[in-house]
Formats: structure tokens, C-alpha cells, sequence
């Protein structure tokens, strides 16, 4: 089987509003990214977009964005999910020898779509979405109860979680919330959404894109010195009914790393995985993933952020960019997990780079309602 | 739509006014005439006998067709529950400040394995626990919509 | 690259309302054919790939509510959406699932259900942010359905029309010709056996030269075809469609542009990218020399003239020739390149299927299961057409009754 590996990526200061279109915006990142990579336009045969067309206000969005991405008479396609499944779909591509080096764009701008409303488009349009209870805020607060009330965890455990990454994220320039004295009662005394949840434990409206050059092996290594090896990946799509998820953990999760640990030849995630980026659009979501992902004990969330073991001078540094809860431009996020991931073992990461030698590391991806779909990448550095 | 173009045009705002109509399929068509007659109506799985309300077509689990018709409830358990202090604005999207906060579960009918999610009232936010239990409260006239189930309220 | 096979398929009867049933039972129709068409159970299934137009619908990612009636219950699932070529894009996913040696079974899942929703608000979806501004200067109505699907369309046939001599009368004729297909095909939306292009001729002018008759219904109805490697195709079906060639190529829309800023594409008749994902697709194929090695084409043809324009753009013949070819009969159910014997496009559009039917009723034709509608001769190779977006996203797929790869 071919060996493909990140060799390029580019990001963007997130914000609120770019003021400008998500052509401009698109183009950027590619140009960046080919930049980055040192090739150009020509060389690159495919390119996946991940863009969502209520998102984008437009239908079939990436019809627009043919010349901006680089696809111009070029084999494209769109991923509508978050851009992690869009890098699967371009790794899928270049396995297959079609295809040697891929280009893959994730963006989306929440000043331009209505918020929250798309995550209320994808209810059951016969009960759900026309009772109006359900969005993806208070389908959140139902998980991060049922999860404290499994096992004790506490507001307080949850809120520091938000701390962690939102300290992690001043040190990130490309992060959207900066809050350099953050403390656990600022999270606490946010203001309240759907209970526990409060502004501060979720994740900030963002306008934002990520692009990444995918390359298979002989090309990987002409263009970078420090290729970042796709060594596993796996996905799963669960059941839509929350009521049928056990929503205090996460078994599509748990099943899509069993999947990239398998591929990857991860027997032991604790020991073996260096760093996490995960896609949390939640605070207390950090916490299932953590233990779907076996980074500690089931129901042992509570515990793990307790122990420090997740910070980022910690033993297993989840979200040392600041995750979702610093910038979420939520059709980009996943491909930036990837991004940051690879910056980590490349040890590009600047002032958010761990501290300890990173070879491995995983990055996750999630679309629908309390991540009803999962993907996990583990990616590795060297020469293996 | 349009705008004055006096200096710079840096955003453009769109109203896009789509009316759906979605077919509910002939399983949720059963599911609204049974509620005119206060009934909340659940189908069963014939291999894993799983009874799922609202009724769905396919259990996925079995990837078989549905067949018995379930009466369930009138009480439930609450699974899960929150309350909105703030609410989404359908209009234009981000949130809204509530005068009063809204109780929603995750409430898992008698009778029922799946869950369905509504709102309480009669209760004190302060006062909800995972596992009480509810009952449905009807609306004095129901007329097969989704209306006639007006709310739950703990079974005292 | 692995060699891969459609190894079961699932289409629904197309209708302009099916109201008896919700988007997700719609689909289960065409999966579950599709499944007992291959002999496989869900559980044997590696992964999904879904796509539609979710404008149609309403509904963002519909495969999260629909999922599980299709299959997806905790598996591998990733959607794909390009307007138009949806169900051929899908297909394609599915294919580099397969071929990338990780997945072994895969279900490619395509529909529409437009009757749900309003298909001039998803037709004008595609174009609103780019016609917003001339809105802000006072262009309304006519102006921007100009540049919506019918004003995109004139323009690429009339175009189309300059330069190869084609008439109106030609456009009558290919429709009649189209209806009478579907006439034969089962699942076709529009079924007019008989009709005759003077039937067509009668019909309301809807633009020059688009007239009713020419253009295609909307309509509710799902595709479903099961891919799978050459070892388990081999166990799971008697008559496995190898799928040997495939490409996309994605182009600037023309004309209209960002923002209504204009673009460098100015003749939507040109389909260059049509003509380099064929180019690659043939060549994935191992096919030289498709006018002669082709034994049928289903291009995307939602109005009657794009039939010859994209027979061409699919090197079945020089460029400007195909009316002629058309005239003499070739492209007829007994002709020597049977074209569009579904009936195409225009007599079936849901939108996000549309695509991936092409590719079905290929494969059909290869196994001889195409009951009323199997053309004449024999049918060894196929190729398959997409087309989306502002007809600038165009994607080919080959088939065969023998793998190409040893």
C-alpha cells in the first residue's frame, strides 16, 4: 500500500468576521499552502473541498470555488462534512495511484450563515426539528448531563477543560478567543446557555479556512524534508437518535479509532500517542473523546483533566492549539486538527509547541449532532 | 434585498424564503392521527423487539421493517434534561435571551426503548433529576399535529 | 490500483410527488433492491457514501437522519455533493473506496425528493449570491433567471447551435427520440411513447431554443449501486460491470462569474473539462479509440440538445458532428452507439440521482437486464456521464464486461 504523508499546510488568523469572500479566503490558505510546499498549481492533481451549503449560502457551493482552490481543469470534488473526512476522501485518492498529490480546502464563515439554525436544517423535519427543542446547543447540554450524572463529573472539571485550551490558545496566533487571565470562575460565571453549558464551555462563532497538500511517498519526500505519514484512519457514522447513542460516551468515536489504531499499530493509546488535537464544539465533550479514544479509563474524564495529564506540558497534550473552544470554522476545523498535529511533529508549532519529543500523533474530525459521525487520524513523523 | 450603494459595498444580505413541505411517510401519517385520539404510538421491531416512538420505518440496528403498532406511555422516565436560558432565533439565527427558562429531556416512554425529547413544565429547574418521572399532558383539543402533546409534568 | 465492479443496483420508479413516503423511506427503497440485487446483508457492507442536493430538501445532511434506513448504522460513511453530478461524484467516492484496497464492499447511495421542497428556490440558490449585487443596483426577475439554470442553458445551445449547424428541428427530434426510451424504461419519470418531434415542435416556447418539450420533470427518486472488489464481485454476482475508467474535471462556470464580475469561460458549449475527464477515463480504461470501442453512451442530458453536445464532448465522434450521426440513426436503440436508451435525463431528474443512474442503466445494458429498453447489440463497453454545477463540473465514468487491469 502506497504511503502518503501531509506536506504543506497553511492557516489564518480566525475571527469573527473576515470581511471579505470566502474566495479571497480560499485562494489565500492554497496559495499559502502551495507556498509552503514550494510547488505550484500544476503540480497538484486533485483537489476536496469541505464546504456546507447553508453554510455558504450557496447551493452547490463548490462550483464557485473551482478557481480559488487551484482546481481549475483539475479532478475536484466536495466533501460535505467537516474537512477531516474531506482529507480521507483525498487520502483515499492518492492510495489508489490516480492521484499523486492532493490538495484539500475546509472553510466555513459563520458571519455569513445564520447561526446554529444548519444544525436545527439536519433535525427530522417530521418531529424534531418542527418541536423545536432539539439544536446543537441543548442536544450538548442532554450529553454533558447524562455524562456528569454517569459518573460524577463535575462544572467545575467541564469548565476547566475550556481553560486549558483557551490558556493553550493565547500562545496560538491563529486563535479567534484570546483570554489571557482565563480562570475556572470565568468559564463558570459565562453566561448560561443550555445548563451546564455557558458561552464559555462552547465553541465561538468563526470564519476561517485551512488547506493542507496531501503527496504520496516519492513526492512527499521532494517536497518536504519532514513529511507527516498518514500511518491510520478510520470513521464511523452512528445512529441519529440521541436516545439510542449511551450519550456519556461515544462508541462512533470509539469504533473510528479502533479503526486508525488498528491501521496505525497502536496497541496503547496512552503510551503511544504524543499529542491530540481533537474537534470539540463543547467543553465537556473533550472528556467522552478522551476516554472513547482510550487516552484513559471509561468515565475517568473527570480524573484526567484533574490530573494535568492533558495540558500541554502534560504527559498526553490534548488541544495544546485550543481546539474548537478557540476558533471553530466548523468545515475547517477537522483538517485543522490535522494541521496542527502535523506542526507538532514537525515541531512548527511556535509558541504552542509541546514540550516533549513528538512522533506520533492523533487528530479527530466530527459532523451532526453530538458528533454523531467520527474520524480519527494518527499520524506519524520520522522515517516509519 | 437591495441597498443603497452609497460607498462601499462590503456585505451583502440575502432573505432566502423557502417553504418545505416534507412527506412524513405513511408510519408518522399513523403517528399524528392517533395523537387527535391522545394516543402516543410506537412500532415494534420484529427481531429485536425493540419499540421505537416516534415510528420509523427500518430498525437500523436489524435493518428490518417495522410491524407492530405499540401504544406507549402515558408516563416516561427523563433520561436527560436541561434548560434553555437562552433560545435560537429562527429568524436570523444566534441566540436570544428567554424570559423563562425552558426544561427539555430526553424521555424514554413506557413501553418504549427509544427516546423522544420534549418539554417539562410544573417544575423548578432546580428540582429535575435523571430518572423521574413524567406524563404527558394533552392539549384540550387535539387535532393529530404535533401540538397535542403540550408538555410533561412529573408524576407526583 | 485493485479492479472493482458494480455488483448489485436499486432504482426507485420516478414520480414527480411520492407522497407515501419520508426522504429516508424513499431511499430504502433503492438500497434494499440494491442489496438483494447483490444477495448482501448491510452487515457486509465496508462503508457508504451518500450525496444529494440539499437545497432541494431543506435538510442539511439528510444522511444523518436517513442513515440508519440505509444501511449506515455504524459504519464508514463520508457524503459527496456537487450539484448536478451528485450521483455520479457519489459513485466515483465509492469507486476510491473500493480501488484505495481499504474498503471491500462499499454502497453508493444518490437521491432527491424535489417534491418536498421548491425547485426554483434551489435553482435559484445556485446563483443568488452572485446576482445579489445587480440586485443592489435594481436588476430583478428576468435579469437574474438569466443567469439561473434556463438562461445558462440557452446560452450553451444556442452556442452550441452556431457553430455545428444543429437546428431546432434536430432538438425536436433527440427529444422525441429520448421520450419514446423511457417510454420503455420502467423507472422513467415521463413515459410518452409515441410522441414525435412534431408533437415537440407544438409545444410552449420556454427561451429560443428551449422549448417545454425539451427540457426535463422534477422528480422524487433514489439510486443505489453496490461496489466491490474483483474477488467478492466475483462470488457476489453472476454478471459483475467492471468499472474501469474514471475521472472528474472541474471548470470556471462561464459567463456569469463571481459576483456577476464575469468569467474567462465565455462559451458554456465548449465543455473542456467534459473533454479531459472523458480523455482521462478512456485512458484509465484502456480505451483508444472510444467512437469505435464505446457500444453505448448515457450522457447527462436534461434538456434534448445536450444530447449531441456532449455525445461529442465525450469523443464519440468530431466535434460539430453529431446531429449528422444522430440523423442517420446511430444513436438510436438499434444504432451503432445507442444513446441515453433510459431515456436520459429529461425524462427523469431527481436531481442528486440523476447522475448515477447513467451509470446504473450502463451497467444494466452490459448485464442484458434492461428489459424493454436493452439496446440491440451488444454492449461490452459503456461510458457514463455527470454533469454539475453551471455545467462546469463534469465527471465520466467507463465500464466493461471485462476488467481492464491484470
Amino acid at each position: 500500500m502506497r504511503r502518503v504523508a501531509i506536506v504543506a499546510y497553511a492557516q489564518m488568523k480566525y475571527t469573527k468576521n473576515r470581511n471579505s469572500s470566502r474566495e479571497v479566503m480560499i485562494h489565500d490558505v492554497a496559495r499559502e499552502a502551495l507556498s509552503m510546499a514550494g510547488i505550484s498549481k500544476g503540480d497538484v492533481d486533485t483537489v476536496i473541498n469541505a464546504q456546507n451549503d447553508y453554510f455558504d449560502g450557496r447551493t452547490i457551493s463548490n462550483m464557485k470555488t473551482v478557481a480559488s482552490s487551484g482546481a481549475y481543469f483539475k479532478d475536484e470534488s466536495k466533501i460535505e462534512m467537516d474537512g477531516a473526512f474531506a482529507a480521507f476522501y483525498a487520502y483515499m485518492r492518492i492510495l489508489t495511484g490516480n492521484h499523486d498529490v492532493a490538495m484539500v480546502i475546509g472553510e466555513s464563515m459563520a458571519s455569513c450563515y445564520p447561526p446554529y439554525l444548519p444544525g436545527i436544517w439536519s433535525l427530522d423535519p417530521t418531529f424534531d426539528r418542527p418541536n423545536g427543542f432539539l439544536n446543537e446547543i441543548s442536544a450538548a447540554a442532554l450529553q454533558a448531563r447524562l455524562y456528569m450524572h454517569k459518573y460524577g463529573v463535575t462544572e467545575k472539571q467541564i469548565a476547566q477543560v475550556a481553560v486549558k485550551n483557551l490558556k493553550n490558545a493565547n500562545k496560538n496566533p491563529y486563535a479567534l478567543r484570546k483570554m489571557p487571565q482565563i480562570a475556572q470562575k470565568d468559564v463558570l460565571q459565562s453566561r448560561l446557555l443550555y445548563a451546564p453549558i455557558r458561552e464559555l464551555n462552547a465553541y465561538p462563532l468563526t470564519d476561517g479556512a485551512c488547506a493542507i497538500i496531501l503527496a504520496e511517498e516519492g513526492k512527499a519526500r521532494q517536497i518536504a524534508k519532514n513529511p507527516v505519514w498518514i500511518a491510520g484512519v478510520g470513521c464511523c457514522h452512528d445512529t441519529y437518535f440521541l436516545g439510542e447513542r449511551e450519550l456519556y460516551e461515544c462508541a462512533s468515536l470509539e469504533r473510528a479509532a479502533e479503526a486508525a489504531y488498528k491501521m496505525a499499530e497502536i496497541k496503547n493509546p496512552q503510551k503511544q500517542i504524543h499529542v491530540v488535537e481533537l474537534h470539540e464544539n463543547f467543553s465537556h465533550e473533550e472528556l467522552i473523546y478522551c476516554e472513547a479514544l482510550g487516552l484513559c479509563g471509561r468515565g475517568k474524564g473527570g480524573q484526567l483533566i484533574d490530573s494535568k495529564t492533558t495540558e500541554i506540558n502534560g504527559s498526553i497534550p490534548v488541544n495544546p492549539s485550543g481546539g474548537a473552544l478557540s476558533a471553530n470554522p466548523t468545515y475547517a476545523t477537522g483538517l485543522i486538527r490535522l494541521c496542527e498535529v502535523a506542526m507538532q511533529i514537525r515541531g512548527e508549532a511556535g509558541e504552542h509547541q509541546v514540550k516533549h519529543e513528538v512522533k506520533i500523533g492523533l487528530a479527530h474530525g466530527q459532523n451532526g449532532l453530538c458528533a454523531q459521525d467520527n474520524i480519527v487520524f494518527i499520524l506519524k513523523g520520522g522515517d516509519k | 434585498m437591495a441597498k443603497s450603494i452609497e460607498g462601499d459595498i462590503r456585505e451583502l444580505t440575502t432573505n432566502i424564503d423557502a417553504e418545505y413541505n416534507w412527506s412524513v411517510g405513511g408510519y408518522m401519517e399513523k403517528f399524528f392521527r392517533e395523537l387527535k385520539g391522545k394516543k402516543i404510538t410506537g412500532i415494534r421491531c420484529p427481531v429485536c423487539k425493540k419499540v421505537y416512538v416516534p415510528p420509523r420505518m427500518i430498525c437500523e440496528y436489524c435493518f428490518a421493517e417495522t410491524k407492530d403498532w405499540i401504544e406507549v406511555g402515558p408516563r416516561g422516565t427523563v433520561v436527560s434534561y436541561t434548560y434553555g436560558n437562552i433560545s435560537i432565533d429562527m429568524e436570523k439565527g444566534g441566540l436570544k435571551d428567554r424570559e423563562e427558562p425552558e426544561i427539555i429531556a430526553l424521555i424514554k416512554l413506557d413501553k418504549a426503548h427509544s427516546c423522544i425529547v420534549h418539554r417539562i413544565k410544573k417544575i423548578d429547574t432546580a428540582d429535575i433529576k435523571v430518572d423521574m418521572q413524567v406524563e404527558v399532558v394533552w392539549a384540550d383539543v387535539t387535532a393529530g399535529n404535533l401540538a397535542d402533546i403540550e408538555y410533561f409534568k412529573p408524576v407526583r | 490500483m485493485r479492479n472493482l465492479a458494480i455488483v448489485g443496483i436499486g432504482l426507485t420508479k420516478h414520480v414527480s410527488k411520492r407522497r407515501d413516503v419520508n426522504i429516508p423511506e424513499l431511499v430504502y427503497e433503492a438500497v434494499k433492491a440494491a442489496l438483494d440485487d447483490a444477495g448482501i446483508h448491510p452487515k457486509d457492507l465496508d462503508a457508504l457514501v451518500t450525496g444529494n442536493m440539499p437545497a432541494f430538501e431543506g435538510i442539511n445532511c439528510p444522511e444523518l437522519w436517513g442513515g440508519g434506513y440505509w444501511g449506515g448504522y455504524r459504519k464508514p460513511l463520508i457524503r459527496i455533493t456537487t450539484g448536478g453530478s451528485t450521483g455520479a461524484s457519489v459513485a466515483q467516492g465509492a469507486f476510491y473506496l473500493v480501488a484505495s484496497g481499504l474498503y471491500d464492499i462499499v454502497l453508493a447511495v444518490a437521491f432527491e425528493k424535489q417534491s418536498d421542497g421548491n425547485t426554483t428556490i434551489g435553482l435559484n440558490t445556485t446563483a443568488l449570491a452572485d446576482v445579489a449585487n445587480m440586485t443592489a443596483y435594481g436588476l430583478s426577475g428576468p435579469e437574474i433567471e438569466a443567469s439561473g439554470a434556463i438562461g445558462l442553458f440557452v446560452y450553451q445551445a444556442t452556442s452550441y447551435m452556431a457553430k455545428s449547424g444543429c437546428t431546432i428541428e434536430h432538438i425536436d427530434r433527440a427529444a422525441a427520440m429520448l421520450r419514446n426510451n423511457a417510454a420503455k424504461n420502467p423507472y422513467a419519470h415521463l413515459q410518452q411513447a409515441g410522441v414525435t418531434a412534431a408533437d415537440i415542435a407544438k409545444t410552449p416556447m420556454i427561451s429560443y431554443p428551449l422549448r417545454f418539450g425539451h427540457t426535463c420533470p422534477t422528480s422524487d427518486g433514489a439510486c443505489a449501486m453496490v461496489l466491490a472488489t474483483e474477488e467478492k464481485a466475483r462470488k457476489l454476482s453472476r454478471k459483475p460491470v467492471w468499472v474501469n475508467g474514471w475521472a472528474a474535471c472541474s471548470e470556471e462556470p462561464a459567463i456569469v462569474g463571481l459576483f456577476g464580475a464575469g468569467s474567462i469561460n465565455v462559451d458554456p458549449a465548449e465543455q473542456r473539462s467534459c473533454k479531459l475527464a472523458a480523455t482521462k477515463a478512456y485512458a484509465m480504461a484502456g480505451i483508444k479509440e472510444p467512437w469505435k470501442e464505446i457500444d453505448l453512451a448515457e450522457p447527462y442530458v436534461p434538456f434534448a440538445y445536450q444530447l449531441f453536445i456532449y455525445f461529442e464532448r465525450l469523443l464519440l465522434c468530431d466535434e460539430g458532428n453529431a446531429p449528422r450521426l444522430f440523423d442517420k440513426g446511430v444513436m438510436e436503440l438499434d444504432g451503432n452507439l445507442p444513446t441515453c436508451p433510459s431515456g436520459a435525463v429529461v425524462s427523469s431528474n431527481a436531481i442528486g440521482a440523476a447522475a448515477m443512474i447513467r451509470i446504473a442503466e450502463c451497467a444494466l445494458q452490459i448485464k442484458g437486464e434492461a428489459g424493454q429498453r436493452q439496446v440491440t447489440k451488444d454492449v461490452h463497453n459503456a461510458v457514463a456521464h455527470g454533469l454539475g454545477g453551471q455545467a462546469n463540473l463534469n465527471v465520466v465514468t467507463v465500464l466493461s464486461d471485462m476488467p481492464s487491469r491484470r
